[in-house]
């Protein structure tokens, strides 16, 4: 299918960039953590395929799948796993293999068999923990990566902030914009007498 | 396989890598396992020799049975460097007053040697009442630099202002030349009693 090839070409495509923008990306952690990441997240999300999405009874709900994504991102959330990936090439090079593979992957695959009420819990989780990285990040009395500074620290911080808020209100405005639901919110938002 | 199965195993492997990653949920952070590493392996120091305020040499694993007090510096830090030379300042102070004082040595490393020459290291001193008995300020050879860092896990990021940012601590070697403490550079009292417990 061409479509696939469309989307195969573009994640390599991704992934070549995110190589040769190491140097760059990995200077600050915002950039690392909220360019660099997504961005490689979004080469797994890129491969997969129709045969993919029907993994079969073992992931049914989608759970087996997003299990290993929410752990794996667990597991690059710890500030050690970060300032490992800058100190040692191993780690950088386990970060570009399973942050496309056991994140965005099957994230892409856990998340379209999910049940709506799943998904928004996994939706409200997502927020509140950028809004609790947020804050610590913002206020943290120490440096948390021993390879950033301070101040670049709390970029990152606002960074997160700015994610959760942004991710609210993306999240949100389905409410208001489809067709089942955007009276009923409307009318109650903004109550008008007809 | 069923879909419970396969749920379990992921959890079960899932929270395992995260436990032992994390040295079991005890070190989130690489200077929290730094300090761990250190308590439980009690790492050996290289022997490097290192030029003091004075003019005269040492080394830093001093063979007479002291408990040596290692600081990371650069004396032209305008702030954590200067804070934390009050910190050893007052632990200079306390261990004066104490039993132990025959057994202790500070020393304030740079890790700028290039720039801090004698007259800085001196002039350092002389901001914080080192003494040059108990307390020196010190350079190692630029050659040994990397390999001094490494082994005490120290990481020296340069900042915004033509200085460096850098994990501050008080490193404690014990009498056998092994890395067996790492505390926070205010910890004044803790070090105290730590030098107190490792010297009865």
């Amino acid at each position: 299918m061409i479509d696939n090839k469309i989307k195969l070409l573009l994640a390599s495509l991704i992934f070549t960039f995110c190589i040769f923008s190491r140097g760059a990306f990995e200077k600050f952690p915002l950039t690392h953590i909220l360019v660099q990441l997504p961005l490689l997240i979004c080469v797994g999300y890129l491969l997969v395929d129709e045969k993919l999405l029907r993994l079969g009874e073992w992931n049914k709900g989608g759970y087996a799948t997003l299990l290993i994504a929410i752990f794996t991102i667990a597991f690059w959330m710890l500030p050690r796993s970060i300032d490992a990936a800058l100190s040692s090439n191993n780690m950088e090079v386990l970060k570009f293999i399973t942050v496309p593979l056991l994140i965005g992957l099957p994230l892409k695959i856990g998340w379209a068999q999910a049940h709506p009420i799943l998904k928004g819990f996994l939706k409200a989780q997502a927020i509140s923990m950028l809004g609790v990285a947020a804050f610590i990040y913002i206020h943290a009395p120490i440096r948390i990566c021993v390879s950033y500074l301070e101040n670049a620290q709390q970029d990152l911080g606002y960074g997160f902030l700015y994610t959760a808020i942004a991710l609210a209100v993306l999240w949100s405005a389905p409410l208001f914009l489809s067709r089942e639901t955007k009276n009923f919110h409307l009318q109650l938002f903004f109550p008008t007498n007809s | 396989m069923n879909a419970f199965k396969v749920n379990s195993v992921i959890i079960l492997l899932g929270s395992f890598i995260l436990w032992f990653t994390t040295d079991g949920l005890q070190a989130l952070t690489t200077e929290g396992a730094r300090r761990l590493e250190v308590e439980k392996q009690k790492p050996v120091m290289p022997n490097i020799t290192l030029e003091t305020m004075s003019g005269a040499h040492t080394r830093l694993l001093n063979s007479s049975g002291h408990v040596t007090v290692v600081e990371f510096i650069y004396t032209t830090c305008p702030f954590i460097c200067q804070v934390d030379g009050g910190y050893l300042s007052r632990l200079q102070n306390e261990i004066k007053e104490r039993a132990i004082r025959e057994k202790v040595r500070i020393i304030s490393v740079s890790f700028d040697p290039l720039r801090d020459n004698l007259n800085e290291l001196s002039y350092y001193a002389k901001r914080h009442n080192a003494d040059g008995h108990i307390w020196t300020i010190a350079r190692p050879g630029v050659e040994d630099l990397k390999s001094l860092l490494k082994a005490f896990g120290v990481v020296v990021i340069p900042d915004e202002e033509g200085g460096y940012v850098h994990n501050s601590a008080m490193h404690i070697i014990d009498q056998q030349g092994r890395l067996s403490f790492i505390l926070d550079s205010n910890d004044v009292q803790g070090a105290v009693k730590t030098l107190e417990r490792m010297l009865p």
